[in-house]
């Protein structure tokens, strides 16, 4: 019997496909998020949000969607005139950066301050795969439960900013808000809590805020 | 089942180190797993299984050592018989 030493990333080739997303991102002084949150967490609705927001103050975006069969969330972004493009998945629970690289061959990055990519609505997988992001933005919402960050610490731990949604049930729900953003401290004493409702509108501005930051300081990076 | 996904990345590092001459059957896979990644062994061992390769790792084994905290999932290497 004999031994040889492999030592080698199974995620290597998705992870090197990222690599040249970013690089590509970097080159454009282009901003890139990926939204991860469990399935109803308010990922579309989200974007619904903010989309117009982003619009109005002229920033000029693309929204990759991913979904694994159907093409409902692109539809609900693109009666809003919003620029989406579709990544259906398959039976696949995230998006990787094979499929995020395919999906952006058509844009010109150049020309692009931001890329918003929805993933798969799932906790566990997305949280695993680099797709070229440059930060994670993890979204909660309170009908979830608060013991959900514990749950998920990949997640959090590689996330910059957790959006709480739906903030407008806390009274008809059981949900500790305040646990919620200690548990999410504890896995993530750096990370950034918005509380949020989408359907309120309260606390959107805070993540156009940021996302506008984010911009800003991506291009002055670039100059 | 990211798992299927991840065993597919390995089949294809291991099919690469399993083509010099020198490597008889290969019987052991040696992988350090960090338990961030989620990964369920016992779907990994069936993927592995299941997943189609060549002659030589028809019959290796998945040795998985979990590592906590971890996030990565590093092939460490294989145990061959030589040829």
């Amino acid at each position: 019997m004999a031994f040889k030493v492999i030592k080698e990333n199974i995620l290597k080739e998705n992870s090197e496909t990222a690599g040249k997303i970013r690089e590509k991102m970097n080159a454009g002084g282009t901003f890139m998020i990926n939204i991860i949150s469990s399935p109803g967490a308010g990922k579309t609705s989200l974007l619904e949000s903010i989309g117009p927001k982003l619009r109005e103050m002229g920033i000029a975006f693309v929204i990759l969607t991913g979904d694994c069969f159907t093409s409902r969330d692109a539809e609900r972004m693109d009666a809003l005139s919003l620029p989406v493009a579709q990544i259906n998945t398959g039976n696949a629970c995230h998006i990787d950066a094979q499929l995020v690289g395919k999906a952006l061959e058509g844009e010109d990055i150049q020309a692009l301050d931001l890329v918003i990519v929805e993933n798969v609505g799932n906790l566990v997988c997305p949280a695993e795969f680099d797709i070229g992001e440059d930060e994670k933005i993890a979204l909660l919402s309170t009908p979830e439960g608060h013991d959900k960050p514990e749950k998920y610490p990949l997640l959090i731990s590689e996330s910059s900013v957790a959006v709480i949604n739906k903030i407008d049930l806390l009274d008809r729900l059981d949900f500790d808000i305040e646990y919620c953003e200690r548990s999410v401290k504890k896995v993530n004493p750096g990370i950034k809590i918005m509380r949020v409702s989408c359907r309120t509108g309260e606390g959107v501005n805070d993540l156009v805020e940021w996302i506008m930051h984010k911009i800003k300081i991506k291009k002055e990076k670039n100059v | 089942m990211h798992e299927l996904q991840l065993i597919e990345s390995l089949v294809e590092i291991l099919e690469k180190a399993a083509v010099s001459d020198d490597v008889g059957n290969v019987e052991e896979v040696r992988l350090e797993v960090g338990e961030l990644r989620y990964v369920v062994p016992e779907i990994m061992e069936n993927c592995f299984k299941h997943f189609p390769k060549s002659d030589k790792l028809k019959d290796a084994k998945l040795i998985m050592e979990m590592i906590p905290g971890g996030k990565e999932i590093m092939v460490k290497g294989i145990e061959y018989t030589e040829a």
